[in-house]
């Protein structure tokens, strides 16, 4: 895209969590490490968010995303779908999974209506016939693509999303207010770029993750009797 | 496309009586054939999504929970697609469906429903949470496809004038439907069915086996020349006529 102004308005399109793709349901194991009182405080929050960033979110989703970026760029629908293939291996997590593809789904929903491309058409009947699992970063990846997002700034967008909906889970999981949500989000964007610079260097081979106590809060997830959140 | 289901939303605030009243009709919607299944949006628990499903009227494959984050009212209007998604689910496994129930986390007066997710809605308030609530003017009870005002019974209990809610919510409504149920007593209830017969289901072919073969009504061929004869401007009636007769 030429116009930069042009560019910066779709990032805000779709990084906003105004964006309808349901991640507002998701807290990605926050619930349980509160309800547990594992986390309860805003420098625990921080921690969290950052452990996620820089063990899970940097080593998986966003590479998975600088590759699918390329695929789609490459109009490279197995490329893709391969893509696509590595991340689910990646994830383990059934819950965490199905969050993946559910957020995934409800994106290529929106987006197919909303900038209306053949490679959005072809991934709606793929995930349709169950050839391939739709999980978000990819489909992300793809629609930011398709909407002429530079790859950092997909990256970006992405990254931005996923914070802001983890803090807003916080508050409302009351376990941090309006305020330390912004001062958290002030603390870690170092973190947030960071994992942004990284991931486009990365190749596929070398996804990985580590966060052993939050993977275990997030399979807790689905056996809370009490729970607002999908994940 | 394949054949799409109708889709019903149920709100109102928590506690008025959203899931007694799916309690209530699915089994008499059931009785007349029509296929239904529900999606349910728990505040804090799968409460109702088990209730439902212990109640075994419906295949518990056919009641799916959704969590909503705490923002039950984003859930249903501004990003409605895990309820979308839940709807595709629902589809996809039962094509034989004709109606979708979408009840709606507890929420305010003021949550209404996207019509890009339901065809329409209604709105159950609770007698006991006082007889003014009509005249707030809240936009979920003025403007639902239909209000329901539940637990008439206790009216007497709680000082509350149901002549004034009558008189109240049909003004405020602007003559659009209201109904009193008692959900304890069926009171009511097929007036509530009745209204998502001529709604959301006028027209479709119910109770039938989805393996009986759509016997071609002999009018067909007498149709299509008719419509090749006239041309343009009967076009529109002869379809509508094949319509009803495939499907009554
Ligand atoms: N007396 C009386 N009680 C009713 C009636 N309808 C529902 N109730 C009772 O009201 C209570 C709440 O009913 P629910 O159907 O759970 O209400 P709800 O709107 O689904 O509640 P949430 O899903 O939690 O928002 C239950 O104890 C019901 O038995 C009614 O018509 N009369
Ligand atoms: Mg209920």
């Amino acid at each position: 895209m030429s116009d930069t102004l042009d560019q910066q308005f779709v990032l805000m399109q779709l990084a906003d969590s105004f964006f309808p793709s349901g991640t507002y349901t998701l807290s990605h194991g926050l619930e349980s490490l509160v309800q547990s009182q594992c986390i309860t405080n805003a420098d625990e929050v921080e921690t969290f968010v950052r452990l996620l960033l820089c063990n899970k979110i940097g080593g998986t989703d966003l590479v998975a995303l600088a590759h699918a970026y390329q695929a789609s760029a490459d109009n490279n629908l197995d490329a893709i779908a391969d893509v696509d293939a590595r991340l689910y291996a990646q994830t383990p997590i059934e819950k965490t999974r199905i969050a993946q593809r559910q957020s995934g789904r409800a994106l290529l929903m929106v987006a197919s209506k909303t900038w209306p491309h053949p490679q959005l058409t072809e991934l709606s009947g793929q995930t349709a016939q169950g050839q391939v699992h739709c999980l978000h970063p990819v489909i992300f990846a793809v629609v930011a693509q398709i909407a002429e997002l530079e790859q950092q700034a997909a990256l970006a967008a992405f990254v931005h999303g996923f914070v802001t909906g983890i803090l807003g889970a916080a508050i409302r999981l009351g376990v941090i207010g309006h305020l330390q949500a912004q001062q958290i989000r002030r603390a870690i964007a170092p973190d947030m770029t960071a994992i942004c610079q990284e991931a486009s260097t990365q190749p596929l081979d070398d996804m990985w993750s580590c966060t052993p106590l939050i993977d275990l809060a997030q399979m807790r997830q689905a056996k809370l009797s009490r729970r607002l959140f999908a994940s | 496309m394949t054949h799409s289901a109708a889709r019903l939303g149920i709100g109102g605030p928590v506690g008025s009586g959203k899931t007694a009243l799916i309690e209530g009709i699915v089994p008499m919607l059931m009785a007349q054939g029509i296929e239904v299944a529900v999606v349910t949006n728990d505040l804090l628990t799968t409460e109702d999504a088990d209730r439902l499903k212990r109640k075994g009227f419906l295949p518990a494959e056919r009641v799916i929970g959704v969590e909503t984050g705490s923002c039950p009212h984003t859930a249903i209007r501004e990003d409605p697609t895990m309820n979308q998604l839940a709807v595709q689910d629902l589809e996809l496994l039962f094509p034989q469906l004709d109606l979708i129930l979408i009840e709606s986390g507890g929420d305010n007066l003021a949550s209404t429903f996207s019509y890009e997710l339901v065809d329409a809605y209604m709105f159950v308030i609770d007698v006991g949470a006082g007889d003014d609530i009509p005249r707030k003017n809240g936009p979920g009870f003025v403007q639902s496809d239909l209000a329901v005002v539940n637990k008439i019974d206790i009216a007497p209990y709680v000082g509350a004038d149901l002549g004034l809610m009558r008189q109240q919510a049909t003004q405020y409504r602007q003559g659009k439907p209201v109904v009193y149920t008692n959900c304890k007593t069926a009171e009511g209830l097929d007036e509530v069915v009745a209204f998502i017969q001529e709604t959301l289901l006028f027209g479709r072919q119910m109770g039938q086996p989805s393996t009986q073969p759509s016997a071609q009504p002999p009018s067909t061929q007498q149709t299509s020349t008719q419509q090749t004869s006239t041309q343009q401007p009967a076009g529109q009636q002869p379809a509508t006529e094949n319509l009803i007769g495939s499907y009554s």
